[in-house]
C-alpha cells in the first residue's frame, strides 16, 4: 500500500457545526425513549394509580362510579367473608408453591448436571407444552380425571370402583391446575441459578474435604437461594389471581381472592371494591419483591432469565 | 516537521473526577509515537479523544491542522485497532476488512482489491471467507489491523493491541507492527503500559502520569536524560537518592543522602542546599572493597541472581533500603554478604533538579556511624 | 455441574415422570383430537375428521383469526417498541430512566387479574370500547418487558466497542447499529418476539377484561366451552397449534445444539 500520498496532502476535516451533530443525535435519543415510556405511563402507571384512586370512591344503587372519598371498601376488604377467601386463597398458593418447588428443584438440579446438549433439549421439552393453550391444558386432565373422565371410566370398567373418585373439582384439582400451570416459572430461574454454579467451585469444595451433603447444603443450596426466591415469588403471586383454574378445575365453588375480584367486576359491578382487593394484592407483591430484593435478588430473574 | 496531531490544553473529567489536565502535545506527521505510563494515567482516555468516541471537556484537537473536536468519530480520517480488536462476529474476515470501504461507499471490485492488498500485508493472504471463530489470537489481531489500515487514515490508534497475545507472538507483532508502520509511512499512536514494547518500537515516546504529560522525547533521550524520578523509574530500572546538594561544583558536585555522601558532574546551574534526585541505573552501579573517592556510601550484598547474560545484585543500605545493580556475567563481584563500598562514574549520574514529588527523607546531617562501623 | 454426581437411573426416572406430568394433559387432547365419539370420555375409533370439521366451525374460526391477529399485531408492536427501548436504556442516560426500568416489571411480577383490571378501568375512563383494539392495546403493555428484558439480556454479551469500531471505520450511527449491533441482536428479538406471540396467544386473564363480546379471543371461546364440555374440533385445532409452536420451539433448539456442537 502506499498511503504516503494521503499523508502528503491532507484534506481539511468537514467541518460540521456543532448544533446540527447535537440535535440529530439528541432527536434519535427522543425517538427511542418515547415510545416505550409513554406506553408505559399511559396504559402501566396510570391505569395503576387510577386502581388506587377508585379504591376510595363509592358507588351509587346501580353500581355507578360516585366521586366521593370513602373507606367504606377497605372495611369491605377485610370482612370476615372475604378473610375466608384470602386464607383460602393464600392455603392453595403456599401448597402450590411447596408443590412447585420440591418438583423443580430435583428436576432442575438432574438436569443441570447434564451435558450441554441434553440440558437444551430437556429445558425445551420443558417449555413445548407451557406454549400451547393452558385452558385445552386444563381441559385435558379434566378429560382424565373428572367423574365420567378416562381414569374414573376404566376403573370402573375394571370393577375396582362402583362409584365414581371425585378426583377434580375440589381443592386438589385446584392445586393441580395451579402447579401444572405454574411449574415452569419454578424450574426456570432455579435452572438457571444451578447452570450458573461454576464447576471449579464444587471441586475446590471438594478438595477442602467436604462430602456431597456438605457442597449441597454449604455451597449449591446458598447460591441458588436467589433462584428458589424468584420461583416462589412467580409461582406464588400468580396463583393468587388465576381465578380460571379454580373456575375450571374447581368447578366454580371454591372461591380465591381472583375470583372476589372478578366477581366486583362481572357479577357484582362493585369496581370500587375490586380495586380495594386488586390495591391489597398490589401491595403484597411489592412486599414480596421487597424481601426478594432486600435478599440480593435480582429482578430479571423474575422474568426467567 | 509537518504536524499530524495537535493536543491543545486538553482536558477530560468523567462527573467530579479529573482525568486528564491540560494535556498539550503534537504528533508529528509519520512517526510512531507511544502513550506510556501506568494504569489509570489517561493514555486510554487521551486515544479515545483523539479517535472521538470521548469528548474533551474543555480545549481542542487538531488533526492536519483543523479541529476535529465536534466531528463525530465517523467523519474524522482516523481508525483505532481496539485493545480487545472488536471485531464484527457476525462477519467474515473479508467483510470485517471491507467495512470502512463500505462505509465509504468503494466500488465493490475495487473494495475487493484493496481487501485483499490489505490481507496480503498483514500475511493472511487467502483468509478473506474464514469466520472469525476460525482464527487463532494472533490472526484476529492481524485482521484487527488490516481493517484499520486498507481505509489508508491519516492516523492509526492502537490501544494496548498486543496486550492479549502470549510472550513470543507478541515479540513478534512487535517488530511487524513496526515494519508496517515504516512501509506505510502512516502515523501510529500506539498505547502501552510495557516501557519495553515502548522503547523498542517508538520513534518518540509520551510519558504520562497521572492525568499530565511527564516527557515526550525519543527512547535514548528518555532513558538517558529523564526529566523526572517518575520517568526515571518507570524507564528501565534505576536507583533513585533523595539528597541536598552540599557542592554544586569544583572539582566536583557533592550531594548528601540519607546513606552517605556521593559525587556527580559539577553543575553550575545547581545551587547550594538544593534539593535533587539522583538517578544511577542499575548496570552503572560499581562495587569495590576499598573506598572509592569522592563517595561515602556502603552497602551489603544481600542477594545476586543469575539471569543469563548477566549478573544481577541486591545490595542493602545502612537505613534499609535496597540498592539494584547489575553486571556482566564475567565481572568478578565480592562474595555475598560482605560490605562493599558503592560509586560510580561521574557521567552516569542523572541528577533531576525538580523532584518535588519525591522527596522523603532529606536530612540535614547524616549519620555516619553505621559506615563507620566497619 | 459436576459430572461425578451424575448418572443415577433414578435420576432419568424422575426428569421423565416430572416430564410425563407436563405432557399428560397435552397427550390427552391429541389423542381425543381423533377420537370418533363426541365425547372425551373413552376413545372408541380413529378419525380425522376434527380436523375437517373445524375448519368449518365458524365460532371457533372467528375466535383463531382474533387471537392470531391480535398476536401478530401484538408482537409486532412490542418488539418493535421493547427493542428501541431496550437498546435505549442501555445506551442513554434520561431522566425517569430508573422509574422506567421499575415499571417495566410491573406487567411482570403484578397478578394478571390486577393489569386486567385496570386496563378495563381505564378504558371505560377515556371511553375506549372494549374491542380488538382495546385487546391489542393490553397485550402490547404486557409483551414490552418481556421483549426489553430478553433484547436486555442479549445485549449484556455484545462488546460495547463493536459499535465504536463501526463508527471509527466511518459507519453513521444508523449503519453501525444496523450492520454490527442488530445482527448481533436478532436471536434475542426474535425469541423475545416468539415469547410475545406464545403469551398473548395464550392470554385468558387480561383478554378477559379488555375485549368485547364481538371480539372474543380463542382461549377465552375454550374457556366457555369448558363447562359445558370441550369438542373435538377444539382438541384438533389445538394439537394443529401445538404442532406448529412444536416446530418452532424444535428448529431453534436444533439450531442451538448445532451451535454448540461447532463450538465444541
Amino acid at each position: 500500500m502506499s498511503e504516503h500520498e494521503s499523508v502528503a496532502d491532507p484534506q481539511p476535516a468537514v467541518q460540521l457545526h456543532k448544533h446540527t451533530v447535537h440535535l440529530g443525535t439528541r432527536m434519535i435519543k427522543w425517538l427511542q425513549i418515547f415510545p416505550i415510556s409513554l406506553w408505559m405511563l399511559l396504559l402501566v402507571v396510570v391505569p395503576m394509580l387510577y386502581v388506587f384512586f377508585m379504591s376510595f370512591m363509592s358507588r351509587n344503587y346501580y353500581g355507578g362510579i360516585v366521586y366521593h372519598f370513602t373507606l367504606q371498601n377497605f372495611a369491605q376488604v377485610f370482612a370476615a367473608s372475604n378473610l375466608q377467601i384470602y386464607l383460602h386463597s393464600f392455603w392453595i398458593g403456599i401448597l402450590t408453591t411447596v408443590i412447585c418447588l420440591l418438583i423443580s428443584y430435583p428436576f432442575a438440579f438432574f438436569i443441570a448436571q447434564k451435558g450441554p446438549v441434553a440440558k437444551t433439549i430437556l429445558m425445551a421439552l420443558v417449555v413445548v407444552p407451557s406454549v400451547s393453550n393452558s385452558l385445552v391444558r386444563l381441559f385435558g386432565w379434566l378429560t382424565l380425571l373428572r367423574k365420567t373422565g378416562v381414569v374414573n371410566t376404566l376403573l370402573e370398567r375394571l370393577g375396582l370402583i362402583h362409584h365414581p373418585l371425585t378426583l377434580v373439582y375440589n381443592n386438589g384439582g385446584i392445586v393441580l391446575g395451579m402447579v401444572y400451570l405454574l411449574l415452569m416459572f419454578m424450574i426456570l430461574p432455579i435452572f438457571n441459578a444451578l447452570d450458573r454454579i461454576d464447576h471449579n467451585l464444587i471441586e475446590a469444595a471438594e478438595d477442602l474435604g467436604a462430602s456431597k451433603f456438605q457442597i449441597f447444603k454449604e455451597l449449591i443450596l446458598p447460591l441458588t437461594e436467589p433462584g428458589i426466591v424468584a420461583g416462589c415469588i412467580m409461582v406464588f403471586i400468580p396463583s393468587l389471581g388465576y381465578f380460571f383454574v379454580s373456575d375450571v378445575m374447581g368447578g366454580g365453588t371454591q372461591n380465591m381472592m381472583g375470583n372476589l375480584i372478578e366477581n366486583q367486576f362481572q357479577v357484582s359491578r362493585n369496581w370500587p371494591l375490586g380495586c380495594a382487593i386488586s390495591v391489597m394484592l398490589i401491595l403484597l407483591t411489592i412486599l414480596l419483591l421487597v424481601i426478594y430484593q432486600r435478599r440480593g435478588g435480582d429482578m430479571d430473574e423474575l422474568g426467567g432469565y | 516537521m509537518e504536524e499530524m496531531i495537535q493536543l491543545t490544553a486538553l482536558k477530560k473529567s468523567f462527573g467530579d473526577v479529573s482525568i486528564i489536565h491540560d494535556l498539550n502535545m503534537t504528533v508529528h506527521a509519520g512517526e510512531f509515537l507511544t502513550l506510556l505510563g501506568p494504569s489509570g494515567c489517561g493514555k486510554t482516555t487521551t486515544l479515545r479523544m483523539i479517535a472521538g468516541f470521548d469528548a474533551p471537556t474543555s480545549g481542542d484537537i487538531y488533526l492536519a491542522g483543523a479541529s476535529v473536536k465536534d466531528l463525530p468519530p465517523n467523519k474524522r480520517k482516523i481508525n483505532t485497532v481496539f485493545q480487545n480488536y472488536a471485531l464484527f462476529p457476525n462477519m467474515t474476515v473479508a467483510q470485517n476488512v471491507g467495512f470502512g470501504l463500505k462505509m465509504a461507499k468503494v466500488a465493490v471490485d475495487q473494495r475487493e482489491e484493496r481487501v485483499t492488498g490489505a490481507l496480503d500485508l498483514v500475511q493472511l493472504t487467502g483468509y478473506e471467507n474464514r469466520k472469525l471463530d476460525q482464527l487463532s489470537g494472533g490472526q484476529k489481531q492481524r485482521v484487527a489491523i488490516a481493517r484499520a489500515l486498507v481505509n489508508h487514515p491519516k492516523v492509526l490508534l492502537l490501544d494496548e493491541p498486543l496486550s492479549a497475545l502470549d510472550l513470543k507472538l507478541r515479540k513478534q507483532m512487535q517488530y511487524e507492527l513496526k515494519r508496517l508502520q515504516r512501509k506505510s509511512g502512516i502515523t501510529f499512536v500506539y498505547v502501552t503500559h510495557d516501557q519495553e514494547e515502548a522503547l523498542m518500537m517508538s520513534d518518540r515516546i509520551a510519558v504520562m502520569n497521572k492525568g499530565h504529560l511527564e516527557q515526550i522525547d525519543d527512547p535514548k533521550t528518555l532513558y538517558e536524560h529523564p526529566k523526572s524520578s517518575f520517568v526515571a523509574t518507570f524507564i528501565g530500572e534505576s536507583n533513585v537518592f533523595d539528597g541536598r546538594v552540599t557542592r554544586p561544583n569544583a572539582p566536583e558536585g557533592q550531594v548528601t543522602v540519607e546513606t552517605g555522601v556521593l559525587s556527580i558532574t559539577p553543575d553550575k546551574t545547581l545551587r547550594q542546599d538544593q534539593i535533587v534526585n539522583v538517578v544511577i541505573r542499575p548496570e552503572k552501579v560499581k562495587v569495590s572493597l576499598t573506598p572509592q573517592p569522592g563517595f561515602h556510601i556502603t552497602a551489603r550484598i544481600s542477594e545476586y541472581y543469575y539471569a543469563g547474560n548477566v549478573n544481577k545484585a541486591v545490595l542493602i543500605l545502612p537505613n534499609g533500603g535496597e540498592l539494584k545493580m547489575s553486571s556482566t556475567a564475567q565481572a568478578s563481584l565480592p562474595p555475598l554478604g560482605s560490605q562493599a563500598f558503592v560509586y560510580w562514574d561521574l557521567a552516569d549520574a542523572i541528577v533531576i533538579k525538580s523532584p518535588a514529588d519525591k522527596i522523603y527523607n532529606v536530612v540535614a546531617q547524616p549519620d555516619f556511624s553505621s559506615v563507620n562501623q566497619k | 455441574m459436576n459430572k461425578r454426581l451424575t448418572a443415577r437411573p433414578w435420576k432419568n426416572v424422575f426428569i421423565g415422570l416430572t416430564l410425563l406430568f407436563l405432557y399428560l394433559p397435552v397427550v390427552v387432547i391429541i389423542i381425543f383430537s381423533f377420537n370418533t365419539s363426541k365425547m372425551n370420555i373413552l376413545f372408541e375409533g380413529f378419525t380425522t375428521k376434527w380436523y375437517g370439521l373445524v375448519f368449518h366451525n365458524y365460532q371457533i374460526m372467528a375466535a383463531l383469526k382474533n387471537s392470531i391477529l391480535v398476536g401478530v399485531i401484538s408482537t409486532a408492536l412490542a418488539t418493535v417498541i421493547g427493542t428501541t427501548g431496550a437498546v435505549a436504556m442501555s445506551k442513554y442516560q434520561f431522566p425517569g430512566k430508573k422509574t422506567l426500568d421499575k415499571v417495566l416489571y410491573i406487567p411482570i411480577v403484578i397478578p394478571e387479574v390486577v393489569l386486567g383490571i385496570s386496563l378495563l378501568l381505564i378504558y371505560s375512563l377515556v371511553g375506549i370500547p372494549l374491542s380488538l383494539f382495546s385487546l391489542i392495546l393490553a397485550h402490547v403493555t404486557f409483551c414490552i418487558p418481556f421483549v426489553v428484558l430478553t433484547v436486555r439480556s442479549r445485549l449484556v454479551g455484545i462488546d460495547q466497542t463493536l459499535e465504536e469500531a463501526a463508527l471509527d471505520l466511518g459507519a453513521n450511527p444508523w449503519q453501525a447499529f444496523s450492520q454490527v449491533v442488530l445482527p448481533l441482536l436478532l436471536p434475542g428479538i426474535i425469541s423475545g418476539a416468539g415469547f410475545s406471540f406464545a403469551l398473548s396467544l395464550d392470554d385468558v386473564i387480561i383478554s378477559f377484561f379488555t375485549t368485547g363480546p364481538a371480539s372474543t379471543t380463542f382461549p377465552l371461546l375454550v374457556y366457555a366451552l369448558v363447562k359445558t364440555g370441550v369438542t373435538p374440533e377444539i382438541n384438533a385445532i389445538s394439537t394443529l397449534l401445538m404442532l406448529v409452536i412444536v416446530i418452532g420451539i424444535a428448529l431453534n433448539a436444533i439450531h442451538q445444539v448445532r451451535k454448540m456442537k461447532q463450538e465444541g
